[in-house]
């Protein structure tokens, strides 16, 4: 990638050369230019960039100066005796360029402070985001053959994805589906893999950790070998096996203190003992955040044959050579003939592959695309304000050089001047805006907080700074050689005659249009933040349909080997919401599994007594969400019809079961559904019999920008599970009472650890930070491209204004009011501004469709987005017109009429 | 003939190189580098003005025909093999002798020891 970059940019300086040098030495260059990026890249990543600088630069200059100093003269040998400048004298007349250079930047500090501010910033914001989508989405994942690593989910072709998310479906697999797929040639190896959590006891204090279960080695399948011991292996699976796990090096060093003996020992993982047998090497963080690696043991999964779907999906590795197409082609032609062989569990179950690195990067995909994008548009405007700043300079330097001209100074010498002024801006530039990044990247790295995949991982590199020499490279070249053309261009002798006035108008229409060009991005980046800002607003105003003020919650999983029957889990939880509710503040408390906002979701399809089962394909789903009689009053869900789940509500009772607003809709649209007895083929293990539905309650969202899904509530004595989410409203004027509920926590069960504490409005903010990450930085650039844009506006103007000086001072000096030039000089430079905007607006209704995945309950074309940031544009140029403007009309005729 | 104006470094060593046999551009870069004990080391742009100027003056030639050596790494690239004319070899001959002749006259100043380097 940057080889190739390095590549095209010194190859279009070979542009530059004259056309008679291109044409005799050009495809010869160009092979040996190839020749040297070869030698640089062979060496030291650390030494490549400056190396490729310093290759670009001479190239840049050779190439000017052949222009100046022709070495080459297409025609036949002459005899003169060569007289080419001499290596000394070029360096001395480069010295003298550079020299000039920084004089005539300090001469003007404004200027020169303006436009090292513009590249600056410019150059700095394009590296931090440089840096961190080239470190998320382009930097291959940290394993041997990544290209090879693919996973792969099962979905429903029928009508309606079991799971989704971020496009793509996502649903299970069960342990005879991985071992068909394991027959298939086109795979090296197939792991099934579910994440989840578990409680590690038996140390000081107990301690919630993440685990992930597979069919075996994730480390052997991923080309990792184990820090010590062995990887987890098929065998582990069976029923008769030890219990082994592989811990992480973190968990390692920080719980069993970095015990080199540590093979053999055992730990105590949601109160069983397991044998440790193998340490992941440092770097290991597959799947990420995993601390204990585990076997799915297949006693878990008793009588769960292919219906049993305990994996979230596989790893996937290919076979040497087989790409992705071939290998989706054999799991299409696999998933078929499944389908037709095991109708029950696997019809019109579909399996799709993905590649590991787009999904581990999947949910942020598009955010980051529209945040490069909008550092590309900011780094436009950058070097359109640049190259408009230094056409101002360069044509009321006319005189100047003019007088310089007839002073027998070369054309080609005052266009290396200018070149060299641009060079070292852009130097300077690219330098400040190094420090910049690094400072935008810390910035960047607190704010993704674990927004975003491997960010930890990203820092500057070489290749970036890279990128960095070569965005300043063409800045400079870009606004670098239209000035000096400008310059050597024009005939100075008639300037010297002329005054300054008439270079003002053909440069006039060129920066019109660049001040345009520049106002148009900057409405596409203002309507860009725009529209998340209505996203975020639109967010925050949905109607969760619960009241989660003054709600806060924890997670509890009771061990299946101490709680093991529903008594037991029944038991500790009503003594648990009992002390809860004796805590100070405390007004009630209630606990669900599948909780809006938070993780745990159990689904099945749903049955009815008295209507024949669902054919495959025409089930209906539902979630269960089993709660204990506080849950709805807790957090203020209306029971519009019958009644809620009651204290009376018990385990030997009749069962019964509340249902949603969804649920009835699909279910039961034509029918009474109260008094329905119903089931769901979903189950934590304590009886699934037909349960009487007794009451509607209301649709909640499980998150701010999804929509309701059929809900079942059964009783919790009746259902169980182990695994709650315990929610609590407290009044407002109370402290948080997490710290007396650890405490009641502690005393009836010393072993168990409390997860996901949270207030509600944490979780909202949680469930907001994607977007509000990419608002903050796509609104930080409209920021800047505004204040670029008034900036650039401002400069143009006054540039103007001190253009027609004269002609405003005979105007005034004839009785023209101050209003009126006033009017005519701001309207010159609103004329480019609504050309901009009109432009602007249009580019917006395209950007928006890009960025349709990030928006929510907003249009594209919201008029509101659009017109408010099309005022803000208006206003901010008014304001930028208004003072050269104000200037113009103080300007005296007497002063006017002498000042060329 | 007129006596030649005194040749730059650059050109002199690069007259020097090619005394060896043709060679490409980026191979000439190398054997500059290494004949001069990176004293005269110019980059790629350059160092095609040089043998540009050298071509001009016809002191080297393009020459056809060169087989690649053996160790071409990338044989697809497009190369132009470039060579001293006889022009370019009296001219190398001149150089010497007047850079023979001034480092005699550095030596019997004792500016130079004999045994040096």
């Amino acid at each position: 990638m940057m080889r190739r970059l390095a590549s095209s940019l010194v190859r279009g300086l070979l542009a530059l050369y004259p056309a008679s040098f291109r044409s005799r030495f050009r495809t010869d260059l160009a092979s040996a230019v190839e020749d040297r990026l070869d030698t640089i890249w062979a060496g030291s990543r650390f030494m490549a960039p400056a190396l490729v600088a310093g290759l670009a630069a001479d190239v840049l200059f050779a190439a000017v100066r052949e222009r100046l100093h022709p070495s080459f003269h297409a025609a036949a040998p002459s005899t003169r005796p060569t007289t080419g400048l001499a290596p000394g004298v070029l360096v001395t007349a480069m010295i003298q360029d550079l020299r000039f250079a920084f004089r005539s930047l300090l001469r003007r500090p404004g200027f020169s402070a303006v436009a090292l501010f513009t590249l600056a910033l410019g150059v700095g914001a394009s590296t931090a985001v440089f840096t961190v989508v080239d470190g998320v989405l382009l930097e291959p994942l940290p394993f041997p053959e990544p290209d090879e690593l693919v996973m792969a989910w099962a979905y429903d072709t029928g009508d309606g994805p079991v799971a989704t998310s971020g496009g793509l479906v996502r649903g299970y697999m069960s342990q005879p589906d991985i071992e068909s797929m394991r027959d298939v040639p086109v795979f090296e190896s197939v792991e099934g893999l579910t994440t989840s959590g578990a409680t590690v006891t038996g140390g000081d204090r107990p301690e919630r950790v993440d685990i992930a279960r597979s069919t075996g080695g994730l480390l052997t399948l991923l080309g990792v070998p184990p820090l010590m011991g062995r990887d987890l292996r098929h065998d582990d699976n069976l029923p008769d096996a030890r219990r082994a796990v592989v811990v992480s090096h973190g968990f390692w060093s920080s719980r069993l203190g970095a015990d080199p003996g540590v093979i053999g020992t055992t730990i105590e993982l949601n109160e069983r003992t397991w044998e440790i047998v193998g340490v992941a090497p440092a770097d290991f963080d597959y799947p990420a955040g995993t601390e204990v690696w585990e076997p799915y043991r297949l006693d878990v999964a008793d009588g769960c044959g292919r219906g049993c779907h305990v994996y979230n999906g596989a790893l996937v590795r290919l076979a040497d050579g087989v790409t992705l197409d071939v290998a989706q082609q054999a799991l299409d032609a696999l998933a078929a003939s499944l389908s037709a062989e095991y109708p029950d569990s696997n019809f019109d179950k579909g399996l799709q592959l993905e590649r590991l690195l787009d999904y581990r990067v999947s949910d942020v995909r598009t955010g980051l695309w529209v945040v490069l994008a909008a550092v590309g548009l900011v780094l436009l405007i950058v070097c359109a304000n640049t190259a408009n700043l230094l056409l101002v300079r360069a044509s009321s330097r006319g005189r100047e050089v003019a007088v310089r001209t007839a002073l027998g100074a070369s054309r080609g010498r005052l266009f290396t001047q200018v070149i060299t002024e641009s060079v070292v801006l852009a130097v300077l530039g690219s330098a400040f805006g190094l420090v910049l990044s690094t400072a935008l990247l810390r910035g960047l790295q607190v704010l993704a907080g674990d927004r975003l995949p491997r960010m930890a991982e990203v820092g500057i590199d070489g290749g970036v700074l890279l990128f960095l020499v070569a965005v300043t490279s063409v800045v400079a070249l870009l606004f670098g050689l239209s000035p000096a053309l400008h310059v050597s261009g024009r005939r100075s002798a008639h300037r010297l005659s002329g005054g300054a006035r008439d270079g003002a108008r053909a440069g006039g229409r060129a920066r019109s249009v660049l001040l345009a060009v520049e106002v148009a991005f900057s409405i596409l980046l203002l309507a860009g933040s725009g529209f998340l800002l209505r996203s975020l607003d639109q967010l925050y105003r949905v109607d969760m349909g619960f009241d989660g003020e003054d709600v806060s919650r924890f997670t509890l999983s009771l061990p299946s080997a101490r709680y093991e029957d529903l008594g037991s889990l029944v038991r500790f939880y009503s003594r648990l919401e009992d002390e809860l509710l004796g805590l100070p503040g405390v007004e009630s408390v209630g606990s669900v599994y599948g909780a809006p906002l938070a993780g745990g979701n159990i689904s099945g399809s749903v049955l009815v007594e008295g209507r024949p089962d669902p054919q495959p394909g025409e089930e209906t789903d539902a979630s269960m969400r089993p709660v204990t009689p506080g849950y709805f009053a807790t957090m203020g869900m209306t029971v519009l019809r019958g009644r809620g789940i009651e204290d009376t509500d018990l385990t030997d009772t009749e069962p019964v079961a509340v249902v949603n607003e969804a649920f009835v809709r699909q279910n039961f649209p034509y029918e009474e559904v109260l008094g329905q007895k119903i089931r769901v083929t979903a189950s934590f293990g304590y009886g699934s019999p037909y349960w009487r539905v007794v009451g509607v309650v209301g649709d909640v969202r499980r998150t701010m920008s999804g929509d309701p899904v059929a809900e079942v509530y059964p009783p919790h004595t009746q259902y169980g599970p182990g695994f709650m989410q315990v929610h609590m409203r407290s009044r407002a004027d109370v402290p948080s009472p997490f710290s007396a509920a650890r405490d009641v926590v502690a005393r009836l069960d010393p072993n168990l650890a409390m997860r996901g504490v949270e207030t509600i409005s944490e979780a909202k903010r949680h469930d907001t930070a994607g977007t509000r990450l990419f608002l903050m930085l796509v609104a930080m650039f409209a920021g800047v491209a505004i204040v670029l844009a008034g900036v650039g506006l401002y400069g143009v103007v006054a540039y103007l204004v001190s253009q027609r000086t004269r002609e405003i001072g005979i105007r005034m000096a004839l009785g023209a009011r101050s209003a009126g030039v006033t009017r005519m000089v701001v309207l010159q430079g609103i004329r480019p501004t609504v050309l901009g905007i009109i432009g602007g607006l249009v580019l917006a209704g395209f950007g928006g469709q890009v960025m349709r995945s990030l928006l929510f309950g907003v249009r594209p074309t919201d008029p509101l987005v659009l017109s408010s940031v099309s005022f803000l544009v208006l206003f901010v140029a008014i304001l930028a017109t208004l003072l050269p403007a104000r200037r113009a009309t103080r300007v005296s005729p007497t002063e006017a009429l002498r000042i060329e | 003939m007129s006596p030649r104006d005194p040749m730059s470094p650059t050109d002199f060593h690069v007259l020097l190189v090619l005394s060896q046999g043709a060679l490409y551009g980026y191979a000439i870069k190398r054997a500059l580098e290494s004949e001069s004990g990176g004293a005269i080391d110019p980059e790629i742009g350059s160092l095609y003005r040089v043998i540009a100027r050298l071509v001009s003056t016809g002191l080297v030639e393009h020459v056809e025909g060169t087989t690649p050596p053996a160790h071409e790494v990338h044989p697809g690239r497009q190369r132009k093999y470039y060579a001293l004319t006889v022009a370019g070899e009296s001219a190398l001959r001149e150089e010497a002798a007047r850079l023979q002749a001034a480092v005699g006259l550095a030596k019997g100043r004792g500016l130079l020891s004999e045994m040096g380097p």
